[in-house]
């Protein structure tokens, strides 16, 4: 099958793809490499190049941070991960797991064991990496660490999980990628996609993958997730209300579903919110206005590709095997060839909360 | 008059605690000497305990899908590399799996659950004494009973608090801070049962004639 486009965000963001860089884009440059130095000289993350929509001021952010129970390292991150193949693993099918494909490693992070850490520091195709995981938010990122590691501060916002960086103990809000305060205040984070799926699916995509296993160095109940379950759907994850308050409400009255999965993608100056279900309905979702972005549903792995349309026309194709049509030609939908813009699953009140203005397409 | 009557004739507060103080050790003497009593204490310590770490979600049913070769084992244990690191900081320092059942082992979640069930056992220790003494004055146990379960509800489900997401409410900053204060709370309410029965049953004096001396 066709390689995964994560790997190619992820070339782009060594330096290697050499596209000039588009805040937000898939195949851009993420980052400048200008990263000041921040505690006892230590650099901290690397910045990304362009800047992503960022709607709140960070004063507003750091107002609406609020402690979730656990100190600072509480919920302890994952620093020396271990995995196995798939053989070696008896998961279900259904277990939500977060994928990455890249140049040289493929691996699944489970679900099951991210609810306990939040944060695994990890190593992809020679790049260090921080895979992230809120549970309650349902947003699993992907980014550059550079030589240092993440970990969880205990602190959420907007139900969102707050990072801090052990170089400089910045604070980082997962969805937003940007730290919100000294010393790298209004710096963006490197992100690499993730691809939230099913071990089945994924297994089936990637026959070579790795899994993350419970080897974490710590001993934890992962089958127990106490938020409810994934397979099927219930608990927190399954309905009912936000366990804090959101940054802003206005999200319920487009849509009075705050668990609902939409597809999110932010550029510059804007963010979208494709609606999953409908997306998975209808095949293909676009936005209204000049800058079209539009929503590709890829049924191998259930999951959203967003691309910039181009003025391109895609439509389903007629195969049943969840194949596009773009201006004539027939593709795969993670295989579009439009820009691809960084996108992920996320909890719908949590998009609306940090993106009040977005768009919601279904 | 003995000394601890005129104590707590005085009504000086510190006199009236140390009065409580020397009724309860009276009371708890009387409550391991007496067999039945003596099984409540354990049973009560030991079924809190288990409650307890049922609901900070220590105890449960197993699942160990993505530990390679993991499944399968009626009996297995896994400690982690670092012990006394673990323990130190609070975090679980081995995973064991009985058949179906799994109990991850907290050292200090577990000496919490230990001495908050021994309070709550001994306040049911001293209400079985009441019980079982000829003439005595009545003990409820409800109260002791009632001043565990606080502690109950402190547990966090990572980022929130376990609560909160069991029943599906919003948290506040304030209710997250009420969550921090639960066990404290607990252990205080238990600790003025049980000084509050201790001084109710007054054991020396009521051993011989089953009268009692604290004024019922």
């Amino acid at each position: 099958m066709s390689q995964d486009p994560t790997r190619r965000w992820l070339l782009g963001s060594l330096g290697l793809a050499g596209a000039a860089a588009v805040a937000g884009c898939l195949d851009g440059v993420p980052g400048s490499g200008v990263v000041p130095d921040g505690a006892a000289g230590a650099a901290g993350p690397p910045s990304r190049g362009g800047r992503l929509h960022q709607p709140w001021s960070r004063d507003r952010i750091r107002e609406a941070t609020v402690g979730g129970g656990p100190d600072k390292d509480g919920i302890p991150s994952v620093d020396d991960p271990s995995f196995a193949s798939a053989e070696e693993i008896a998961l279900a099918d259904g277990e939500v797991v977060f994928g990455y494909a890249g140049e040289t490693d493929v691996r699944a992070y489970t679900q099951r064991v991210l609810v306990w850490h939040e944060i695994a520091n990890d190593t992809l195709d020679g790049t260090p990496v921080a895979v992230t995981y809120c549970p309650l938010t349902g947003t699993a990122m992907g980014f550059e660490r550079g030589d240092t590691t993440f970990g969880v501060s205990g602190k959420l916002v907007n139900n969102n999980l707050v990072m801090y960086d052990r170089a400089t103990d910045s604070r980082w809000p997962q969805v937003l990628a940007t730290a919100v305060d000294d010393p790298r205040e209004g710096d963006q984070l490197r992100e690499f996609g993730l691809t939230w799926t099913t071990w089945g699916r994924w297994r089936e995509a990637h026959p070579d993958t790795e899994v993350l296993t419970e080897d974490t160095g710590y001993a934890k109940r992962y089958g127990s997730d106490p938020y409810g379950n994934y397979n099927p759907t219930s608990g927190y994850y399954g309905g009912g209300r936000t366990l804090f308050p959101s940054l802003d409400e206005g999200w319920s009255e487009t849509l009075d579903e705050p668990k609902r999965v939409v597809i999110g993608a932010r550029t510059a100056d804007r963010a979208v919110a494709f609606d999953k279900p409908a997306l998975r309905e209808r095949g293909v979702l676009e936005t209204d206005g000049d800058d079209h972005l539009l929503a590709a549903y890829d049924p191998d792995l259930d999951t959203g590709r967003v691309y910039r349309s181009g003025g391109a026309t895609v439509e389903p194709a007629d195969d049943r095997e969840g194949s596009l049509v773009v201006d004539g030609e027939t593709y795969r939908a993670d295989d579009l060839p439009l820009d691809r813009v960084y996108a992920l699953d996320a909890m719908w009140h949590a998009w609306g909360g940090f993106y009040p203005g977005t768009a919601y397409v279904s | 008059m003995s000394r601890e009557r005129e104590a707590a004739g005085s009504r000086a507060p510190a006199a009236v605690a140390a009065t409580a103080v020397a009724r309860t050790r009276r009371g708890l003497a009387a409550a391991l000497a007496d067999r039945v009593a003596t099984a409540i204490l354990f049973a009560a310590t030991v079924a809190y305990t288990l409650g307890y770490a049922v609901a900070v979600r220590d105890l449960g049913l197993a699942s160990r899908a993505t530990r390679p070769g993991g499944d399968g084992a009626l009996v297995s244990a896994t400690v982690v590399a670092t012990p006394l690191t673990r323990a130190l900081s609070g975090e679980g320092v081995a995973l064991v799996a009985l058949g179906p059942v799994e109990y991850l082992f907290v050292p200090a979640t577990l000496a919490i659950a230990v001495g908050i069930g021994l309070l709550v056992g001994a306040n049911l220790a001293l209400s079985t004494v009441a019980w079982r003494r000829p003439a005595a004055c009545e003990i409820s146990p409800a109260s002791g009973l009632a001043a565990g379960l606080p502690a109950l509800l402190s547990g966090t489900a990572c980022c929130g608090p376990a609560v909160f997401v069991v029943l599906g409410l919003q948290a506040t900053g304030a209710a997250v801070t009420a969550i921090v204060w639960l066990r404290p709370a607990a252990v205080l309410l238990l600790v003025a049962s049980l000084l509050w029965a201790g001084w109710r049953l007054d054991v020396q004096s009521s051993a011989p004639s089953g009268k009692m001396l604290s004024g019922m």
